[in-house]
């Protein structure tokens, strides 16, 4: 404690120092407006140029500020609206203001460091950012999903299709084979986590083997627990060059969330109802059998006689992921504010039923954020979230017993009622295998119970404003803490459990986790008006500690052989487990940024030194530098209104993972009631370090004819060195493997946003983006031999990934046969996209407005084991359809089975996964005055609106989606495709009134 | 004045700066799950029970995949995991360094060679005053004893291929393969060495030993094998065991095969075992590898109604009848199959027959029993000549484990091949399913009796060597072992 407080005394004290006199001061009040409306914006920042004196625009625009009784310089911005900056003379007492719209977002904000902002006219990397509005417009299961189609330079993917999430971010290509795949996710400035914590379904699915939790267990990763609602906007720092602050946590990518605040005025009280439901995008149905077909599968001659020659066909997928339940999302906020306090609330409960039998999740959380002046040079703002996500998460993925609905289905013709209960409540046994699914979803619970909080505060203190200096100081710090509580309970009497003779199983998975991260920064903006160093428009300097702990603790119980009718893990026999890990890390950075030449150039370098406990040598600090610069041509050209071209280079890092540098003796478990010790599978590496990337990023944007037309274009190349590699020890040596560095990844891709405003008009309005994203990731040298990734598929047979020196990261590899007959392993398909490609179109007219967003990805293969399962079991929906070679297969089903010959033609599994899919729909009716005055209680305004997201697909691959994962979020390759859970589509009406 | 506190502002922020960093004390957090071989050794007498506990958990952690194993190509057992077939197919049909079986059964033993060599580094670091000469005599007896038994292991399921027998301090460092009959005879070397260890080892280990080792599963007369005695007349039983394979292989030093030389030291080291022809003894005693249903222990892995492992469907073809009933060993161990058969499809056989041997999810696996040292000493007095003795001891197993009937003087009056087919007879009924069909038929050169359940299916004489193996030696692995 003492040495914590050591390290942050110093710049307390520095926050206290010096407090500059007052001036006289005197009253402007104001009015900003929309010159094309000539309507209010409100929400307005009106700041005074050199000084410390803000305020901020009410409902209609108006506004009030102190002012010193001298000329000054205000700047006005509006988040939609280019900025404004005007001269208030010393006698002047109002002001009016007019905002021009900003179709290209050249005003946005970009944040650039732990204090520091700039606009994206003047940002010198390439930046996506999604606004509220767009992230909302459709409910959507989480903020993964609510985020697909609307960053380019990111792959977006979900996992499945069952309630609760669960989905990966992967920005600009493969990065890491060990570390982390995951970008930063930063809330408010605190640093969360999205870990995902298994339920511990494994130990009943037996998926990959008796332990509690495997990747395999569909679970949710925990950005879930943010509530889209709350959020104002989404900024995603893509580029090495943006992300270096942030060292050895940032090759993947950083996604800042800022949450909605309270804005001065009258309080405001708004409430969204919505109201829906989820469908099963696709089913596949299963094979019609006759009697001839049933008697090759089944010799029992109570179920051949019911085929009269064609056997009765019952729709087990429909019967089980048809439930249409309703689903209903409440949100209600209140925000306003004084001058000097400004709060906002919100408070949201959710549910979302599941297509499967049994399968929900409901959310509810609780925003507080307050912001707080205490003169002009103090400020305050905290900003709490408590929520609670409960998801009921049903069956999928692999499994071993059967209990994953689609895998029981694949081997159980369908003709037999599985769905039915006799008379003393007893499900149809399953003649075909031991489980019956109807009977699994009805009393099998696999839950996930988690609550959440984060929350952090900034103190900010402005020692010096002058019209040249400015100079802030700020606090700022957040923490994020769950518990994810994990329950699966699987009764004695289920057609399955008796397997392992010991009826009844319930597991308890825990996980909680704790992550802190504070900063001291110091910020001096220089603003030279003449002098030598006049050429300068601003220079800011900006320097800070950083501190960061993260704690996770996860503990599971097996409890197996239940007593009847008790779920508790205290009466069974018991396999506890643990996992502790933690991390802790200090860090110091400096962030300058230049605009000169009347901002048109732009320059910006920054540097940040970190040590953290899992890097071998604890002392040694790693330095992670950037920069990058940018120049804008004001309209060098007839109908061009300014180009921009950037350059940046920049390096991040990539953290060893907890204990990988410690060489250890590892425990091996109980022998006759005492401990057992022996050698660890994985030798640890004292000298172990984080991977480092450095990125090369070039782009240009441009608008055109007076802002209708924006283009931006990135092309980025980034080399990853000092992996994290397993460098395979021999296995005669006792060990398996110990963790190196080594070898180097290549990506490179490029970006193109196209935005086209082709209509607008005082009543119609018309909005078009498309976006292009391809990337591609190579190994380009690799120091131990090629070898298979984990968790990316189930061997040669089906195709897994490898990393082989001089092929692409993401290729399938698998068993063929070549001509003489030999069998080898070797690149298959690629199963990265070509490219993906979204189609956005916002209209509006009047009070209506319609928004239409497509999703287009061309290329990337599947290993559809989905497919495998059915041909496997003779029970494809086309297996009768007529076959491409008889002499291999009498049916196309059979022909398919034959031909991937026992995995030495891998191939005849793995399919190609394009799809077009219809991501979102909304269309959006403003319901004119009148009406809205009619309703009681003051409504200001009433919103109707009709939503669906995924409404159609069109793709020519086989089973549910392409869009599915296995094993979840992984880092270099997804694309097993084992019977999920059906990805959806969904439909809502929303009401939003606001008060 | 405002430009000197401008300074003073920066001034204090740049000290800030300069301080940054804080102490690298906050850094350091231990590795919560795994201990270090510092805190282990801090006290060499619990460390050496720890390891020596760890030595044994590995070794049991290894029998179920080695019986049910060597059962699959014994013909014994099926792998029966109906979303899973390659845990067949490796085994008898496409059988290479990377199918299921060609991985299996080598790198297990090998942990074990890793965690002996810590072991005896332990031992040999302990200070005199910690652990007397002779509990360290005792305690490298016994190391040394499972260092022959884990590479028997090795060489049982290799043969041909030969294997590594060093383990060196440098886990980077690659040891030689050597010759089949090179590691038959360092295990043998060994076998001794531990012998004479264990000779000057005093009267009690520095640590306990497992349930395996303790009556009641040691055997019904209670016999414990934790003494250092006790224990040494299982390393002699073990050496009968390697003496007879050698000697019936005809590994170098020991002559043709099936000449007298090694079985001769084969009878001698049986003298010196557990051997015992007390009826009640000839089934039960024996060393055991205990499991149990306690939290972080290991359940049966080959337990009766568990889905997986299941009898082989000519598991009957042969089996004799005194008369009335069956051989008592096929009723007491084999039942008929009742599951659904659910994984037909994949493996493309089904079985009527089901394991009935370990019941229960605590039921030990047997690893040494007297019954097979009995049937070792037939075979070794045979071969030297005592063909009296020799059908005396297998006529003691008929009748007392199998409740045949005696082979008496027909038996004496057997030709070689008559006998071989006799002593195979009794070895498959008496050590059923417990590792030593595919092993015993390949040592007498009757691989070839082994039926094909299919005719996509091989006869494997020995599993290859994995491909994690290879991929390290550059393929360099003598005898073909790599394909």
């Amino acid at each position: 404690m003492r040495k914590r407080l050591s390290c942050v005394l110093p710049l307390l004290l520095t926050l206290f120092v010096a407090s500059a006199a007052e001036a006289q001061n005197r009253f402007v009040t104001g009015r900003v407006f929309n010159t094309a409306t000539q309507e209010g914006a409100p929400g307005a920042i009106v700041s005074m140029v050199g000084g410390t004196a803000a305020a901020q625009a009410d409902d209609e625009g108006r506004f009030r500020i102190t002012l010193p009784s001298t000329d000054v310089t205000l700047l006005v911005r509006s988040i939609g609206y280019r900025r404004a900056e005007v001269r208030v003379s010393a006698a002047q007492e109002a002001v009016e203001i007019g905002l021009t719209r900003d179709v290209q977002k050249l005003d946005e904000v970009i944040v650039t460091g732990a204090a520091t902002t700039q606009t994206r006219q003047n940002a010198s990397v390439a930046v996506s950012t999604v606004g509220g509005e767009e992230l909302n417009r459709v409910p959507a299961v989480s903020l993964d999903n609510a985020l697909q189609g609307k960053v380019v330079g990111a792959n977006i993917n979900m996992n499945s299709g069952a309630p609760g999430g669960g989905g990966q971010i992967q920005i600009r290509g493969v990065t890491s084979v060990l570390g982390s795949g995951e970008p930063l996710y930063v809330i408010d400035g605190v640093i969360i986590s999205n870990s995902a914590f298994s339920t511990g379904i494994n130990a009943v699915s037996r998926a990959s083997g008796a332990v509690a939790t495997s990747v395999q267990d569909n679970p949710v990763n925990r950005l879930a627990d943010i509530n889209p609602n709350d959020i104002e906007n989404i900024q995603v720092l893509k580029s090495a060059a943006a992300t270096a602050i942030y060292g050895s946590k940032a090759t993947n990518g950083v996604v800042l969330i800022t949450t909605k605040r309270g804005r001065q005025g009258a309080p405001r009280f708004n409430v969204t109802q919505r109201f829906g439901t989820y469908d099963a995008q696709r089913l596949l149905g299963s094979r019609r059998f006759n009697a001839t077909t049933l008697g090759t599968l089944s010799s029992d001659s109570s179920l051949i006689s019911q085929c009269n020659p064609d056997c009765p066909y019952f729709d087990y997928q429909e019967d089980l992921f048809g439930q249409n339940s309703l689903s209903f999302e409440t949100v209600g906020t209140v925000s306003g504010g004084s001058e000097n306090t400004r709060y906002f609330i919100s408070a949201t409960n959710k549910f979302d039923g599941g297509t499967q039998l049994n399968s929900n999740d409901r959310r509810q959380s609780l925003r507080m954020n307050i912001d707080q002046g205490f003169s002009p040079k103090w400020t305050a703002s905290v900003s709490a979230t408590l929520s609670r996500s409960k998801t009921n998460r049903g069956l999928s993925n692999n499994d071993n017993t059967f209990i994953s609905p689609f895998y029981a289905f694949g081997y159980s013709p369908a003709v037999i009622d599985l769905n039915r209960r006799d008379a003393t409540g007893a499900f149809t046994v399953n003649p075909f295998l031991e489980s019956n699914p109807f009977q699994n979803l009805t009393f099998l619970k696999n839950t996930e119970d988690v609550w959440r909080q984060v929350a952090s505060g900034t103190v900010k203190y402005t020692p010096l404003a002058t019209e040249r200096h400015q100079i802030q100081l700020s606090v700022i710090g957040g923490y994020d803490r769950f518990d994810a509580d994990g329950q699966v309970f699987s009764p004695g009497f289920l057609q399955f459990e008796p397997e392992d003779g010991l009826p009844g199983t319930a597991v308890q998975a825990n996980a909680v986790s704790r992550q802190f991260n504070g900063s001291l920064n110091a910020v001096h903006i220089f603003t030279p008006t003449q002098g030598f160093l006049g050429f300068l428009s601003s220079a800011t300097t900006s320097a800070g500690l950083q501190v960061e702990e993260r704690d996770l603790n996860r503990y599971t119980v097996i409890a197996r052989g239940l007593v009847p009718g008790i779920e508790l893990i205290n009466q069974g026999q018991v396999t506890p487990a643990q996992n502790r890990s933690a991390v802790r890390e200090q860090a110091f950075f400096v962030n300058e940024e230049v605009l000169a030449f009347n901002e048109r150039l732009s320059l910006a370098g920054r540097i940040r030194g970190e040590r953290n406990s899992v890097q071998g040598d604890r002392e040694k600090y790693f330095y992670w530098p950037a920069g990058s610069a940018s120049y804008r041509f004001v309209n060098p050209f007839p109908y061009a209104d300014e180009i921009k071209l950037r350059a940046a280079i920049g390096t991040s890092g990539n953290q060893a993972r907890f204990a990988d540098r410690d060489t250890t003796l590892t425990g091996l478990g109980i022998l006759s009631d005492r401990q057992a010790v022996g050698a660890p599978v994985t030798l640890g590496n004292p000298n172990i370090k984080p991977e480092k990337m450095t990125e090369q990023e070039y782009g240009v944007d441009m608008t055109f004819a007076k802002q209708r037309v924006g283009l931006e274009f990135s092309y980025f190349d980034r080399t990853i060195t000092d992996l994290l590699l397993n460098a395979p020890l021999a296995p005669t040596a006792g060990f398996t493997q110990q963790v190196i560095n080594g070898g180097e990844l290549k990506t490179d891709g490029i970006e193109v946003a196209l935005n086209v405003n082709p209509v607008r008009t005082r009543d119609f309005n018309w909005n078009m983006r498309t976006q292009y994203y391809k990337v591609e990731s190579f190994v380009e040298s690799l120091p131990v031999d090629p070898f298979v990734v984990a968790n990316s598929g189930f061997g040669a047979q089906y195709g897994r990934g490898r990393i082989a020196q001089g092929f692409k990261s993401t290729m399938i590899w698998g068993n063929r046969t070549l001509e003489d007959g030999t069998v080898v392993d070797t690149a298959l398909f690629d199963s990265a996209p070509d490219f993906t490609m979204q189609f956005g179109n916002d209209f509006s007219y009047k009070s209506l407005t319609l928004n239409v967003l497509f999703d287009w990805r061309k290329g990337g293969y599947l290993s559809n084991m989905t497919q495998n399962l059915f041909d496997e079991g003779a029970n494809s929906y086309d297996y009768d359809e007529a076959s491409p070679d008889t002499s291999i297969g009498a049916t196309l089903g059979e022909y398919r089975y034959n031909n991937w010959n026992a995995g030495n033609n891998a191939g005849e599994y793995l399919e190609d996964g394009s799809f077009v899919k219809l991501r979102e729909v909304t269309l959006s009716y403003q319901l004119p005055q009148r009406f809205v005055n009619a309703i009681p209680g003051g409504a200001r305004d009433l919103r109707l609106t009709l939503s669906g997201r995924n409404l159609a697909i069109w793709s020519d691959y086989w089973s549910l989606d392409p869009e599915v994962n296995n094993f979840g979020n992984q880092n270099v390759v997804r694309f097993v495709d084992l019977a999920p859970y059906p990805p959806t589509r969904s439909f809502f009406f929303s009401v939003d009134v606001g008060f | 004045m405002i430009k000197h506190k401008f300074t003073r502002t920066l001034t204090a922020g740049a000290l800030t700066l300069l301080a940054a960093g804080c102490s690298s004390d906050r850094l350091i957090v231990p590795d919560y799950q795994n201990p270090t071989s510092g805190q282990i050794s801090s006290d060499p007498l619990s460390a050496i029970q720890f390891l020596a506990t760890g030595i044994l958990r590995q070794d049991r952690d290894i029998i179920g995949g080695y019986i049910s194993g060597t059962g699959i190509l014994g013909r014994e057992s099926y792998n029966y995991t109906p979303t899973e077939g390659r845990n067949h197919s490796g085994w008898v049909q496409t059988v290479n360094s990377k199918s299921f079986g060609g991985v299996a059964l080598w790198a297990g033993p090998y942990v074990n060679l890793r965690n002996i060599f810590t072991f005896v580094q332990v031992v040999e670091g302990a200070s005199d005053a910690t652990l007397s000469a002779a509990q360290k005599s005792a305690a490298l007896g016994f190391a040394h004893t499972y260092e022959a038994w884990m590479l028997l292991y090795i060489i049982n399921t290799r043969n041909e291929i030969g294997a590594v027998v060093e383990v060196q301090s440098d886990p980077r460092a690659i040891s030689p393969f050597v010759s089949r009959d090179s590691v038959f005879n360092h295990i043998i070397g060994r076998l001794d060495q531990a012998y004479a260890e264990l000779g000057t080892g005093g009267t009690a280990f520095p640590f306990a030993f497992d349930a395996g080792f303790t009556a009641p599963l040691a055997g019904a007369t209670g016999t414990s094998f934790t003494s250092v005695a006790n224990f040494r007349r299982v390393n002699r039983a073990l050496a009968a065991r390697v003496n007879a394979y050698r000697a019936s292989l005809g590994i170098a030093g020991c002559g043709a095969p099936r000449s007298a030389t090694c079985y001769a030291t084969a009878l001698t080291n049986l003298s010196q075992s557990f051997l015992s022809t007390t009826p009640a003894d000839i089934t039960s005693l024996g060393v055991f590898r205990p499991f149990s249903t306690a939290a972080n222990e290991v359940q049966n892995p080959l337990r009766s109604g568990v889905a997986a492992i299941v009898a082989h469907f000519k598991v009957d073809s042969g089996v004799q009848s005194n008369g009335a009933t069956r051989d008592l060993r096929f009723t007491r161990k084999i039942t008929a199959f009742a599951g659904r058969n659910a994984a037909a499809p994949t493996i493309g056989v089904r079985t009527t027959f089901d394991h009935l041997q370990f019941t229960g999810a605590a039921a030990a696996l047997p690893v040494l029993r007297n019954e097979e040292l009995i049937l070792l000493r037939a075979e070794a007095k045979w071969f030297t000549g005592d063909k009296a003795g020799a059908i005396a001891d297998l006529d003691l197993v008929r009748t007392v484990s199998g409740g045949l009937a005696p082979y008496g003087a027909a038996g004496i009056a057997f030709t070689e091949t008559q006998f071989i087919d006799a002593l195979l007879y009794e070895r498959r009924f008496s050590l059923f399913f417990e590792g030593h069909r595919w092993i015993d038929l390949r040592r007498f050169g009757r691989l070839s009796q082994l039926p094909l359940d299919l005719a996509s299916h091989q006869i494997v004489t020995n599993l290859p060597v994995p491909q994690a193996e290879c991929l390290i030696r550059g393929g360099d692995v003598p005898n073909n072992g790599c394909n």
